[in-house]
């Protein structure tokens, strides 16, 4: 299993962070996009690495339009030497609409558009094929040599979806070359859910499960000591109160029948009562979403759960002891 | 006057470029857009300079919704110190439309309406302003912590905005903080439309001029030697030739009451002939685009004509020797 890590977005540190993380051992490192741009760090990380591998987990991709991901996504493909993932993931319509500004239609089926946008600009780029791109919500016809990039020596970059529901997961199996699976996921909803759907959008495609890069970040429970591990169980509970307060999630929920806890934590959301809605994930309910032991047993655990259909995760490990982190990644990384 | 000079899009060599312009005495860089994302070379430019102001010349505006510019512009002003400039430009219709899958209607207004709405959303950003920004061609409506950038010591970035009819003109008077005017312009068309329509744009807004930066590239004609200043001679008319059979400049030809070559010019391009239309341009028509002159008085030329209403230029000589270059730099700057 490959193990990644994140990359802060202040400029000034990212030379440190991934040089750091690249002596650690990482294989990948990744930037999400909330307050800042998730592009422009990974620029100077290519400049500042020689092998770790480069990702936007994820940049909103309704924010922009598929040219300017395109772009963006060669430029780094180009300067990284094959290094870069193009990490996509929908966000939600009021952000779309009234924090960018930007359209929204169905999710799954603008999802695909936007992915199938890109590949015919890419094919136009490296293949010369003509660019006559025309769908329900893109439209690509026209490219001219002097918008057409000239360093064509690697190609397109991976593309890759973060998904929830059936919909955006079979959309990830038939276009993407991978997909992120949220940390809000259980096993049960995995195998019910998760796999099947990316095997219905494989089979539209014509291609393996072996073509196909499976992202995974459980929650992670340990520490070096009670009180680490204290801290580390009430962060995750709280976290995975969070997620599940949002109606979208339920189904998450109901996988491992407790649906009526949506209503309730949403509820409490509303009432702005966050810390209480974390005692309202017991033990059982804990063990469903993550990992829960001695620093160990995590990276045996995750094996054992995940081992089979999980490709890379990049959980962290709420250890502040590095040589214990140090050994669970390089367990998962070895298996 | 300051002087700016262009960065290529190779990232690999950005640092380098940047690092000589700056060690030259260049007052900035430029990147332009046109098969490469435009923010790429200005961070790696950031990271190797002290002093340059980064700024892209142009960013497609309309290719990208206000908050990604205003977030890429954020960024790139903090990871600079405060050393970015958003240039921004409108493209046209078909390249919005047909190659960025993005609207288009009213350039200018849209224009207006996307710099107000950056500005509302870094109003939010850097003093807490509610944002609220409902137009007719933007909403931005949300806005919550998680994604509110915090390291505001820099603020936002300066915006300018290349026009060059007088509603676009007058538009960047009003919202934008400089103007990148077309190299394709002659002083009398600068002094008789493009001042006017930025007076009243400043006139809309309460500004004064000296708040206000007027970037103008100028056409050069130089060279160290006599067959080097024919050949710069004869690279520059059919570039001005080139420019002058677009339909949309035909008022810059008009202001010199040249307005009839542009019919012409158009007609021999459809037909393909580009070498011949330079031979259009003749040595008058030459003399009201570009400045031409030896190394040693290319600088004097230039302020003597523009120095009174150009407050940076990024006119390219790129066939001089270093040392000439460094001279005229040093001049214009001084």
């Amino acid at each position: 299993m490959k193990v990644d890590t994140s990359l802060g977005h202040q400029l000034e540190r990212v030379a440190d962070t991934v040089r750091a993380a690249e002596s650690a051992g990482y294989d990948g490192i990744r930037t999400a996009e909330m307050n800042h741009d998730p592009f422009l760090p990974l620029l100077l990380a290519a400049e500042h690495s020689e092998r770790i591998e480069l990702a936007t987990s994820i940049a909103v991709a309704f924010a922009r339009n598929p040219m300017i991901l395109a772009n963006l996504g060669h430029d780094l493909n180009a300067y990284s030497k094959g290094r870069f993932t193009l990490g996509l993931g929908s966000q939600i319509k009021p952000h779309i609409t009234k924090r960018f500004s930007m359209p929204w239609g169905s999710p799954a089926a603008q999802m695909r558009e936007m992915v199938l946008a890109m590949r015919a600009i890419w094919a136009n780029w490296y293949e010369g094929e003509p660019l006559e791109y025309v769908s329900e919500h893109y439209r690509h016809t026209l490219m001219t040599p002097a918008f057409t990039p000239e360093n064509t020596e690697y190609g397109a970059p991976k593309v890759i979806l973060a998904a929830v529901g059936p919909k955006m997961t079979e959309v990830a199996g038939e276009v993407a070359d991978g997909m992120i699976i949220h940390p809000f996921s259980t096993l049960p909803f995995i195998e019910s859910v998760t796999l099947p759907a990316i095997e219905k959008g494989l089979a539209k495609s014509g291609r393996s499960r072996a073509d196909f890069q499976l992202s995974y970040s459980n929650f992670v429970v340990t520490g070096r000591d009670e009180a680490e591990f204290a801290a580390s169980r009430e962060n995750a509970c709280r976290r995975i109160a969070f997620y599940g307060s949002t109606p979208a999630y339920k189904g998450v929920l109901d996988a491992i029948g407790v649906g009526e806890l949506q209503g309730e934590l949403n509820k409490m959301s509303k009432q702005g009562r966050w810390e209480e809605m974390g005692q309202l994930i017991t033990d059982d309910i804990l063990a469903e979403f993550a990992v829960v032991g001695e620093p160990g047993d995590i990276a045996p655990e995750m094996l054992r759960r995940y081992g089979q259909f999980v490709d890379r995760t990049s959980a962290s490990f709420p250890t502040s002891d590095d040589a214990q982190r140090a050994e669970i990644i390089a367990a998962l990384r070895a298996a | 006057m300051k002087v700016d000079g262009g960065i290529d899009w190779d990232l690999s060599k950005a640092g380098a470029q940047a690092r000589e312009l700056e060690e030259m005495g260049y007052s900035g860089i430029l990147s332009a857009e046109t098969n490469h994302d435009p923010f790429f070379p200005l961070v790696v430019a950031a990271q190797n300079t002290e002093r340059l102001e980064l700024m892209t010349s142009i960013a497609v505006a309309f290719a990208r919704s206000p908050m990604i510019l205003a977030n890429i512009g954020h960024d790139l002003n903090a990871a600079s110190h405060g050393r970015f400039i958003l240039g921004l430009g409108s493209q046209i219709r078909p390249h919005i439309q047909k190659r960025f899958s993005m609207p288009w209607s009213s350039p200018a207004a849209r224009m207006r309406e996307f710099i107000l709405a950056m500005r509302a959303i870094w109003a939010n950003w850097h003093t807490g302003e509610d944002l609220a920004f409902t137009g007719k061609f933007y909403t931005h409506t949300l806005m919550t912590p998680m994604f509110t950038p915090t390291n505001s010591d820099f603020g936002a970035p300066r915006v300018f905005l290349a026009a060059v009819g007088p509603k676009m003109t007058e538009v960047a008077g009003e919202v934008a903080d400089g103007i990148l005017i077309h190299a394709f312009t002659t002083e009398k068309y600068l002094r008789e439309t493009t001042l006017p329509a930025l007076e009243r744009g400043f006139e809309k807004a309460g500004k004064r001029r000296e708040d206000f930066q007027i970037t103008y590239p100028a056409f050069i004609v130089t060279g160290q030697t006599e067959e080097e200043m024919a050949e710069q001679k004869k690279l520059v008319c059919k570039q001005i030739a080139f420019y002058g059979s677009t339909p949309a400049y035909k008022p810059v030809l008009e202001s010199i009451d040249a307005g009839d070559l542009q019919g012409e010019l158009n007609t021999m391009s459809k037909q393909g002939r580009w070498d011949e239309m330079g031979t259009l341009i003749d040595d008058s028509l030459l003399g009201q685009f570009a400045v031409v002159a030896e190394p040693a008085a290319l600088a004097d030329q230039m302020l003597s004509r523009y120095g009174d209403i150009v407050d940076r230029t990024s006119a390219a000589y790129s066939n001089l020797a270093k040392e000439d270059r460094r001279d005229i730099v040093r001049r214009l700057t001084a």
